[in-house]
């Protein structure tokens, strides 16, 4: 028996964590393309801005593959996989056998598709050498052009206005984050970026980037040009699916699993951005590609590898972020109003406060917050156990709002705060 | 795991455990340590002059874990607690973002999170040993026996 795991991030680490707590001896292979250690790529723009140290990008140590007993392959590429005969393909032409296969090739970031692409000075900030490259070049440009205003875009833009540049952030839509947030909150970040020095232009488009054996301008489709030493493309992710691409493997968005994390064929599973899962709130498939989701289905795989059986309740969408002190929070549908959807909504601009709940049926599907934090994770909770919000609309909206506040709808539903937890924070409510 | 429970009905958001874990938790172990150093566990309170300590519960599937991509939040191999590493940790708020009892809380000034360490070290939790109605105590119970 041997369990061979491709990827070394988020969901390879927490896979090989799940298996290694209740398996200590069938051996574990990982295989790995790029070279450098484990490391976190969330933490990439942390790094660019001169905040973090290359070692300490690392989110597990150096003892861990010894500790976890696992045989690491790195700089070793997966071409392909024939499942029939329980085969990998490596890049120097050899095979590898595995009696179960987990596939965490995790995504790419998306090309620009635009002209001039190719020119020295042009990144996307994905990996750790496109981090390096963009720090080897700080010194050579003064205006860096980012091009797209979602979560990696305006992190690649702040980090480079850390490190002192002139920073365009230009972005097709009408406002920042769209594909997280609305148009309130996105407004609430481009103000903030805006009164540190980042200029931000929407409802542009990028038809070229001029340059001559170096970037010059980004030329726009509306006429007139962006003069910039740097480009930062920042137009989303792709799932990884090379690897089973002729394997008969299931794929479309990311590669198809079931509530297992289990792929069409036996014995292989998928976790991470590569894994096309069903979100939890609208039934369908998809890739939420986001570090937690990462680490909760490679866990769940892990489990299921090693025989100890888990179901997956479903990905779901969220994400956080903040800027110079003002925080961002999107959790669920909050993009745009579903039918049948209603929003309930505290927006106080002038204090940098928005509060968005978004109920559907008596449940509640999306919370989208800026400013402070209080009792977002209680309510994450809540949207991802469908709990009736209907009565506690206004104690969920308010500035106070936490755990305590509710007790009285935890005690109805302690699944929702894992069965166990809640048992034990309330302990006299049950007793 | 052992973790500190909470008798809700015995809570009268009175905050000593606020104090006691500020206090602990800071450099010289002073009351002046509380302007110093804010507490891990948070009293909200609730009418009729109750209140419920909000505090990190040691999940076992524990979903700050899950979310920090920094490694700063880990599980101990040896002691199976949730451990927080503030040199390691960013201030991303993504731990913040999914705990279900606000028991991990964000210190903006500092751009790290904080939460219940379980005074690691002592016999007791200084929150436990500093409730006056005994609302708070450590509990051993482990999955299979609840
Ligand atoms: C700058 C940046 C900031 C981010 N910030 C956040 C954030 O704040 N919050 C959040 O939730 N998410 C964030 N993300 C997204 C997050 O990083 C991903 O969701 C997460 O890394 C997914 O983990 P994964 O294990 O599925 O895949 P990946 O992290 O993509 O890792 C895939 C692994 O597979 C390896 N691999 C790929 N192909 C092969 C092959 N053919 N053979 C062998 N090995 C292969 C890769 O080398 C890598 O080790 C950010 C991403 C970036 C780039
Ligand atoms: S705030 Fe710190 S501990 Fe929390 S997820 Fe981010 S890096 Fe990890």
């Amino acid at each position: 028996m041997a369990y061979v795991i491709i990827g070394n991030s988020a969901a390879a680490v927490s896979a090989v964590e799940a298996i290694r707590s209740v398996d200590r001896d069938t051996p574990i292979s990982l295989y790995c393309d790029e070279q450098a250690p484990i490391y976190s790529r969330c933490m990439l723009s942390y790094y660019l801005a001169g905040h973090v140290e290359k070692d300490d990008l690392r989110f597990r140590d150096d003892g861990w593959y010894e500790r976890m007993a696992v045989e690491p392959h790195l700089g070793s590429a997966v071409t392909g996989l024939d499942a029939d005969r329980k085969k990998l393909r490596l890049a120097d032409g050899s095979e590898a056998s595995y009696d179960k296969l987990l596939v965490a090739t995790g995504a790419k970031a998306r090309s620009l598709g635009r002209p001039g692409e190719e020119l020295p000075g042009v990144f996307r900030l994905r990996n750790l050498p496109d981090a390096e490259g963009i720090v080897a070049r700080l010194g050579e440009a003064n205006r860096v052009a980012v091009l797209g205003g979602g979560l990696v875009g305006l992190k690649a833009a702040y980090a480079l206005r850390e490190r002192g540049m002139e920073v365009s952030v230009l972005v097709r839509s009408d406002h920042l984050m769209s594909q997280v947030a609305d148009a309130r909150a996105g407004d609430l970040i481009r103000e903030r970026l805006e009164e540190k020095g980042i200029e931000v232009r929407t409802g542009v488009d990028a038809k070229a980037i001029a340059g001559d054996g170096g970037v010059k301008a980004v030329e726009l489709s509306e006429g007139g040009a962006v003069e910039c030493g740097m480009v930062v493309v920042g137009k989303g992710v792709d799932s990884n699916l090379d690897v089973v691409k002729e394997s008969g493997i299931e794929a479309h968005w990311g590669i198809v699993t079931d509530e297992h994390m289990q792929t069409s064929a036996p014995e292989v599973y998928a976790a991470g951005d590569v894994a096309e899962t069903r979100d939890l709130l609208t039934g369908e498939r998809t890739v939420n590609a986001i570090w937690p989701n990462a680490s909760e289905q490679g866990r769940v795989a892990g489990f299921n590898m090693a025989g100890r059986e888990r179901t997956y309740p479903g990905s779901l969408a969220m994400n956080s972020v903040d800027f110079y002190g003002r925080s961002l929070m999107a959790v669920g549908k909050v993009r745009k109003l579903d039918q049948g959807a209603e929003e309930v909504v505290d927006y106080q601009p002038e204090r940098g406060r928005y509060r968005k709940l978004v109920i559907r049926d008596g449940r509640l599907i999306g919370l989208l917050i800026v400013g402070s934090m209080q009792g977002v994770g209680t309510a994450l909770a809540l949207i991802k156990a469908g709990v009736p919000v209907a009565e506690i609309q206004e104690v969920l909206l308010a500035e106070d709002f936490d755990y305590a506040k509710i007790l009285h709808l935890v005690k109805q539903y302690p699944e929702a705060f894992g069965r166990r937890e809640f048992l034990l924070t309330v302990k006299s409510a049950v007793g | 795991m052992p973790r500190v429970i909470c008798d809700n009905e015995r809570c009268l958001a009175c905050k000593a455990c606020e104090i006691a874990c500020a206090v602990q938790h800071s450099a010289a172990k002073s009351l002046a340590g509380v302007f110093e150093e804010p507490p891990r566990v948070r009293v909200s309170r609730l009418p009729e002059a109750r209140g419920l300590p909000l505090r990190c519960m040691q999940c076992e599937e524990a979903p700050c874990v899950m979310a920090c991509m920094s490694g700063a939040l880990q599980r101990d191999a040896e002691t199976g607690l949730v451990k927080h590493d503030a040199d390691k940790c960013v201030g991303c708020w993504m731990c913040v973002m999914v705990c279900p009892f606000g028991g991990v809380r964000p210190l903006r000034s500092r751009g790290v999170v904080t939460k219940c360490d379980l005074c690691e070290g002592e016999e007791t939790p200084a929150c436990v040993a500093a409730c006056p109605t005994h609302a708070l105590s450590v509990d051993e119970t482990t999955a299979e026996e609840v």
